[in-house]
């Protein structure tokens, strides 16, 4: 039937148009495009999608390690709550850029010779999926570290997890200092003189009175560190709390989780004072609290127990 | 030299390695599709006779320079419509024309293609639809459903020859084909 109406309906063109095309193409010089270019565009087209999902799975290890270790074991020292302070660490523009990588993956696939084939929820599924593979073996090997790292040395623009840190930490005004201990008189040991130099080159003279003896020898280990306490005075600092700084190198959930555990610990012994607490002691000047007891007072054990 | 006899009885990969080593075979190629690629070409709206012999010859200009890149484990016929249906669409928009087609007579035949119950397929036959109708209605129809109905109902391709030549998933081939048979069954009952 199809035939049928196909002869009925359809006349053929009868034309010479055979010889036309190979007169065109003598005379125009014509010859068939080298199968090396081609191959060259078909496997660039791989190569591009190759291309695509490793920046993708790059993009993707940087968020993770930016979400992961952003100080998340002492976001309670720096943001009212754990929702303002993901919103604020959250790696945007690598997330953004991972979208768009994964986008264009899915577009490169869909030009390779049989790309097309296969239903967009196969493409996107397969590009996410190595993607995120690629993702953790990336993040495995520190490599989202490395990638930050160095993106945050050569761009002045980018914020690194270091610079994140600083950022947040170096607030002396919250409570809150990153820096190194410059001096310690190990001498006069009733009478502890500590110099600590922070991001900002400021010289503070540290108060330990109520530092745990971990804490200390953390302190005086001479490292990187971050303080948690209150100012008492012009340039005087009252450490509560000393924790290593994260940015540095790349912590592991362990690491993490046992900062958690020791922050845990160290404001529930502040918690535990400021209950027994029944004043009369010897006052702080500024804030009428007891010098041993002014950890106790910070705005984060009010926010940690409320 | 292989003679013509022998020729007609190689297929159309064995033509396209044996162009690819001396040029006149390409005129078999030619012979092949030059009626088939015609039709198409009408189908889609090319209905001047120049427009569509100027069309048909880029068309196999396309091919030959392309024959290296022709893939074996597609049909050589829907790599052929691909490069067809793409010039057509290039030519629409250098032209910045909209298609004016001539499905003459096939359209009738598209009718037993388009109800899904006996019902409509009577509705439909009763109201009479003519061919003309059918072919300015298709026309209305978006591209995406439009040339999925072409090439299944009046090339006569399959499922997966079309997802070849559209580029698009087979599965995505049947979904277009069933919403653009709705598509025209309800732009042909409001018509009527």
């Amino acid at each position: 039937m199809a035939n049928n109406y196909k002869q009925q309906n359809i006349q053929p063109e009868t034309s010479h148009i055979a010889g036309e095309v190979l007169k065109r193409i003598t005379s125009e010089s014509i010859t068939p495009t080298s199968r090396l270019r081609f191959l060259c565009a078909e496997w660039g087209v791989w190569i591009v999608w190759l291309a695509t999902i490793i920046s993708g799975a790059a993009a993707l290890s940087v968020s993770f390690y930016v979400t992961m270790s952003a100080n998340y074991a002492l976001y309670e020292a720096t943001h009212a709550n754990f929702i303002t302070f993901f919103v604020a660490v959250m790696p945007y523009v690598w997330f953004c850029l991972f979208v768009a990588m994964i986008y264009v993956s899915i577009f490169q696939m869909r030009n390779t010779k049989r790309g097309y084939r296969y239903s967009a929820w196969i493409v996107i599924t397969s590009s996410l999926m190595f993607t995120v593979l690629g993702a953790i073996l990336l993040h495995c090997f520190g490599w989202g570290y490395v990638l930050d790292q160095k993106l945050g040395q050569q761009l002045d623009s980018y914020m690194s997890q270091t610079k994140m840190e600083q950022k947040m930490w170096q607030m002396p005004q919250a409570g809150r200092l990153v820096g190194i201990l410059e001096q310690f008189d190990q001498e006069s040991a009733s009478e502890l003189v500590l110099n600590f130099k922070d991001e900002e080159g400021v010289l503070w003279r540290l108060s330990i009175d109520e530092l745990r003896a971990g804490d200390t020898e953390l302190l005086i280990r001479g490292g990187r560190v971050r303080l948690l306490g209150t100012t008492t005075s012009e340039f005087s600092f009252h450490v509560c709390g000393v924790f290593p700084t994260m940015g540095d190198r790349a912590f592991g959930f362990r690491e993490m989780a046992r900062e958690r555990r020791d922050f845990d610990s160290l404001m529930s012994e502040h918690v535990r004072l400021m209950k027994t607490y029944s004043g009369g002691d010897e006052l702080n000047e500024h804030q009428n609290i007891p010098r041993d007891r002014l950890c106790s007072h910070l705005e984060i054990m009010k926010r940690m127990h409320q | 030299m292989v003679g013509p006899q022998t020729t007609t009885e190689l297929s159309d990969s064995e033509i396209v390695r044996k162009t690819l080593q001396e040029r006149h075979f390409f005129e078999q190629i030619v012979s092949r599709y030059e009626d088939k690629l015609t039709r198409y070409l009408r189908r889609l709206g090319l209905s001047v006779h120049e427009d569509r012999q100027d069309v048909l010859q880029d068309i196999f200009i396309k091919i030959y320079k392309n024959l290296y890149g022709y893939d074996e484990r597609m049909p050589f016929s829907s790599w052929v419509y691909r490069i067809a249906h793409n010039e057509a669409i290039s030519w629409y928009r250098k032209k910045k024309v909209r298609p004016e087609g001539h499905l003459v007579g096939d359209a009738d035949e598209l009718f037993l293609y388009i109800p899904d119950t006996a019902l409509e397929h009577e509705v439909l036959f009763d109201q009479m639809i003519d061919a003309q109708s059918v072919r300015e209605t298709l026309l209305t129809l978006e591209a995406k459903y439009r040339d999925p109905i072409i090439l299944r109902f009046f090339e006569y391709k399959e499922y997966d020859e079309i997802s070849d030549i559209l580029k698009i998933p087979i599965g995505t081939v049947g979904t277009l084909i069933s919403q653009g048979k709705k598509k025209l069954a309800l732009a042909l009952h409001v018509k009527q």
